[in-house]
């Protein structure tokens, strides 16, 4: 045909970066402009129904070279092979594409006051589209367009954006997560067992389809949790590594094993009795990270220390939660014995929380408004506390056995300790600095 | 002959009780040594040692110089705040 021949003897790239340009030309556009809207330069014009036959015209009235989809068999049209047309008419939905230089060239605007009579329904900007699990790339996309823009005035140079460096929130992952460096890492905690003695876990959650999870109640209530501080805990311990639609990631150890033991009932309480026999349950499981947020303001208590020390024996580290009676109280038990890891909570900037209780301290990590599941229908929710700084290390206690078998119980402890950020405070509020992933 | 049960004994307040044993005896028999002396046995901890149950003052008191306990001491319950709170443990 006449027609197709014409279109397909053009050059495929046009020089001007219009209907010739490829995706990821546009993309690098778009970050060179410092647009992070999802634009991509082109136009939509959609057409009334019925209208399409008058849609050609009235694009070709306005100066436009239109190709249409009927000139390519099948109508399986690139739109980088339309070549020098201006507009691409995709006449089965009633659609016409614009490249950004004819659009304004030729009068167009988004703002335009469509006419009754004229064959136009709406004109709108063409957006980037990602693939539901390609929230790297669109993370990655974010943060260069974030980074290339503050970098433009300094001369264009491509930036290896270093996170914590970066005042500019990742939209990727939960800001607790980006401080332990945890996004970085490339575990996962494949193949570690990881126990949170907690208020059970909602077992039906959707972000943990799939996942190996073991529950078991010591509060002769069922495992599922009716509280929500289990859920949450276990959400930044174990938590998936792309969760649905746009929430953030949250969690560290995606590939691990779950053990949920319930020994908090859905009020929020437990005895001591139903707390030791979680622990013995999770050692006797051959659990590598034993998470334990919860505590009483109350001195060291033997009993801990003899379930620390066993669990070191067999390979276990337990860590737990320093308690949040504020930072002139002393960490509570069980965090309080020898043998358990007590965690400290710190702000976004990485000062003590305010509520964090200081004295034995071992290590710290994020426990301030931190993002993570809690049971349907609810699904997110966000919270505080030393509770919620303890999962932070749980969950990079995990990757760290992930990449050494050599890695379990004292060695884990201290390579968690050696590998800690300094934080420049005493050691009483943040023991060793802030707990990094590997 | 009137029946004199533990609860109406004078004094006989039952709590709740953790046991921490040490490790030069087994576990297992320490809880029979407990039960014998008036201790009620609930769990035996085979993993880290420790027995958990309820018993009165002077069980407990007997039950301190049985070999191979180390510690007894009153369950000490643990809260993570009510439900749904935003502010935790």
């Amino acid at each position: 045909m006449a027609k197709k021949s014409k279109v397909r003897a053009r050059s495929a790239q046009a020089t001007n970066g219009a209907n010739g340009s490829s995706v990821d030309d546009m993309l690098l556009a778009a970050m060179a402009r410092g647009d992070s809207s999802f634009e991509t330069g082109r136009f939509l014009v959609t057409f009334k129904e019925g209208a399409a036959k008058d849609a050609a015209r009235s694009l070709e009235a306005r100066g436009l070279r239109v190709a249409d989809a009927r000139d390519f068999k099948s109508q399986a049209v690139n739109v980088e092979d339309v070549g020098g047309a201006d507009s691409l008419m995709l006449p089965e939905i009633g659609v016409a594409l614009v490249s950004s230089a004819s659009f304004a060239a030729k009068g167009f605007s988004v703002q335009d006051e469509i006419a009754s009579d004229s064959p136009v329904e709406s004109i709108d900007p063409e957006y980037f589209v990602f693939a539901n699990d390609s929230t790297d790339y669109l993370r990655g996309f974010s943060r260069a367009v974030e980074v290339i823009t503050r970098d433009m005035g300094s001369g264009l140079k491509l930036p290896i954006p270093e996170l914590e460096d970066e005042e500019v929130q990742v939209a990727g992952a939960t800001w607790g997560l980006i401080k332990c460096r945890v996004p970085l890492s490339v575990r996962s905690g494949a193949g570690t067992k990881v126990a949170v003695l907690d208020t059970g876990m909602d077992l039906g959650h959707p972000d943990f389809a799939g996942r190996s999870i073991t529950s078991q109640t010591f509060v002769g209530q069922p495992a599922q949790d009716l509280h929500s501080h289990g859920t949450h805990c276990i959400g930044t311990a174990c938590g998936p590594l792309a969760p649905a639609g746009m929430t953030p990631r949250y969690g560290i150890g995606h590939k691990s094993l779950i053990f949920a033991g319930k020994v908090l009932s859905n009020s929020g309480s437990g005895a001591q009795a139903g707390i030791l026999a979680g622990i013995n349950w999770a050692i006797a499981n051959r659990c590598t990270v034993i998470s334990m947020s919860l505590g009483s303001p109350t001195p060291v208590h033997p009993a801990y220390t003899a379930a620390g020390r066993a669990a070191l024996n067999n390979g276990s580290l337990i860590v737990a939660a320093a308690g949040n009676a504020g930072n002139n109280s002393p960490t509570g038990a069980p965090a309080n014995s020898p043998t358990i890891m007590a965690v400290a909570s710190l702000d976004p900037n990485l000062q003590p929380s305010i509520f964090s209780c200081s004295g034995k301290i071992d290590i710290a990590a994020p426990g301030r408004d931190v993002f993570s599941s809690v049971p349907r229908p609810t699904r997110y929710g966000t919270m505080s506390g030393t509770s919620m700084a303890t999962p932070h290390v749980a969950g990079c206690a995990a990757l760290w056995a992930e990449t050494s078998p050599g890695l379990r119980g004292m060695n884990l402890w201290n390579k968690l300790i050696a590998t800690a950020r300094p934080l420049g405070l005493p050691a009483s509020k943040v023991g060793r600095g802030l707990v990094q992933a590997p | 002959m009137a029946k004199k049960s533990a609860k109406t004994t004078k004094g006989a307040k039952h709590q709740a009780w953790v046991v921490t044993t040490s490790p030069d005896r087994p576990v297992a028999d320490i809880a029979k040594d407990l039960s014998a002396a008036g201790f009620k046995v609930e769990q035996t901890l085979g993993e880290i040692g420790v027995i958990t149950g309820s018993s009165d003052e002077s069980a407990v008191k007997k039950a301190r110089s049985i070999r191979g306990v180390a510690d007894i001491s009153p369950d000490a319950p643990a809260s993570v705040g009510p439900p749904k709170s935003r502010d935790t443990w």
